[in-house]
């Protein structure tokens, strides 16, 4: 099963996607299998302009899963809100894809989790 | 009795309604009778978004209690609006209707509420009437074929990921995630001011120092371009109301700003990364975008 990661920060031009290798399909799965879920209400949505996290779709073959949301500590695959604690596997998410995109760009995004996005 | 309690607090789903024990009515009701005085200020629930903004508690006609039809947040009562708002210091009316909440909320949410109810407080009136004119204040718009602001017609799944701000700004729907110059090959050479302005200006664009003047019927309409240093660019546009609007990317075409206010000028609207304000610009209609 192969995964295509969207860095969604981007207005004008086209949100950074590439695809994770093996390995990190391997550490995705194992990262979301240990996700404990989220009953608290989600406090924060994105902000219009500027990182607005990072999302998941599986390529090809069958899941059972559509899309997985990733921002702010907050996990949404499909309808189900797990937690994130302390942005790990968002930040992580990020770092597979610093040989995809441009560094500004990857600098401004890994910035942007480090600190509270506004 | 039936007193029936709503707690504000979710946008994607439902509320949580729940309905007053007799004895719980009368303990509300006595709450209500006891606590508060007069005052001139606002709950701030109508200013936020996001999270707890309060409790309605609603009776009919029918009820011992009359017709009702109450607000609790930020320790002010709202009681409706032929009546003064009360407010109580020590949040007793919002923290009696959390505990009679029962099973109709789980610990987190009840922890998100007694962590709020801890923290906030109420607006003074005249900051209330201050952002609720900021949020409403818009120019006059000089431009004859301005758009309207109908964000409906772009924000359907067969539009919405397909065209972004340059689309918008020129209300062109391509379906092309239009780019600057890449109509007329001339493409951006630099996410700066100097390496974007002149490809929009290759698509027929024309700079402009305000959007203060007449544009007569055919002289199209104001956007205006801002940049994030190195990593992208955004556009605006005025619409026919006067503020401006906007559609980040693949995100749904909007009216507000990064703080969640209507845009009246985007040379001082919270714009988030897009630090640099490059110019206005002229747009019309028979424009090639692609």
């Amino acid at each position: 099963m192969e995964y295509e990661v969207v860095l969604d920060m981007l207005s004008g031009l086209p949100n950074p996607t590439w695809r994770l290798d093996i390995a990190e399909v391997d550490r995705l799965q194992q990262w979301l299998s240990r996700l404990p879920r989220n009953l608290a209400p989600l406090s924060t949505e994105p902000p219009p302009l500027g990182y607005r996290g990072v999302s998941i779709r599986p390529v090809g073959g069958s899941t059972g899963v559509s899309q997985i949301q990733v921002f702010d500590e907050t996990v949404v695959i499909d309808s189900d809100v797990f937690s994130d604690s302390g942005r790990q596997l968002e930040e992580w998410l990020v770092r597979t894809g610093k040989p995809h995109v441009t560094e500004p760009l990857w600098n401004a995004a890994i910035k942007m989790i480090r600190g509270k996005v506004t | 009795m039936s007193l029936s309690v709503t707690l504000n607090i979710y946008s994607g789903r439902p509320n949580p309604v729940w309905t007053l024990e007799d004895d719980q009515a009368e303990e509300l009701m006595k709450l209500l009778s006891e606590g508060g005085e007069p005052t001139n200020l606002k709950s701030s629930a109508g200013l936020v978004p996001l999270g707890y903004r309060g409790f309605h508690v609603t009776s009919t006609a029918a009820s011992p209690f009359g017709a009702l039809s109450l607000h609790a947040h930020d320790g002010i009562i709202d009681p409706g609006p032929t009546e003064l708002n009360l407010i109580s210091g020590k949040r007793t009316v919002e923290s009696f209707l959390l505990e009679t909440a029962g099973a109709a909320i789980d610990k987190d949410v009840k922890k998100h509420i007694n962590d709020s109810l801890k923290a906030k407080k109420p607006m003074e009136l005249k900051d209330f009437v201050a952002a609720a004119a900021a949020a409403v204040a818009c120019p006059l718009c000089k431009a004859a074929d301005a758009p309207i602001y109908n964000p409906g017609i772009w924000n359907t799944p067969s539009v919405q990921p397909f065209n972004n701000c340059y689309n918008y700004a020129n209300d062109q729907r391509t379906n092309t995630f239009a780019q600057p110059g890449r109509a007329h090959g001339k493409p951006i050479t630099k996410l700066s001011c100097s390496g974007t302005q002149p490809s929009a200006v290759a698509d027929g664009l024309v700079p402009t120092a305000s959007f203060s003047g007449t544009l007569k019927p055919g002289q199209g309409w104001y956007v205006a371009l801002v940049i994030w240093p190195n990593v992208d660019y955004h556009w605006y546009r005025q619409d026919k109301v006067g503020c401006w609007s906007h559609k980040p990317g693949s995100t749904a075409a909007r009216n507000k700003d990064n703080s969640g206010n209507a845009i009246s000028d985007p040379r001082t609207c919270n714009r988030g990364p897009y630090s640099s304000f490059c110019t206005f610009m002229k747009t019309k209609r028979g424009l090639v975008i692609r």
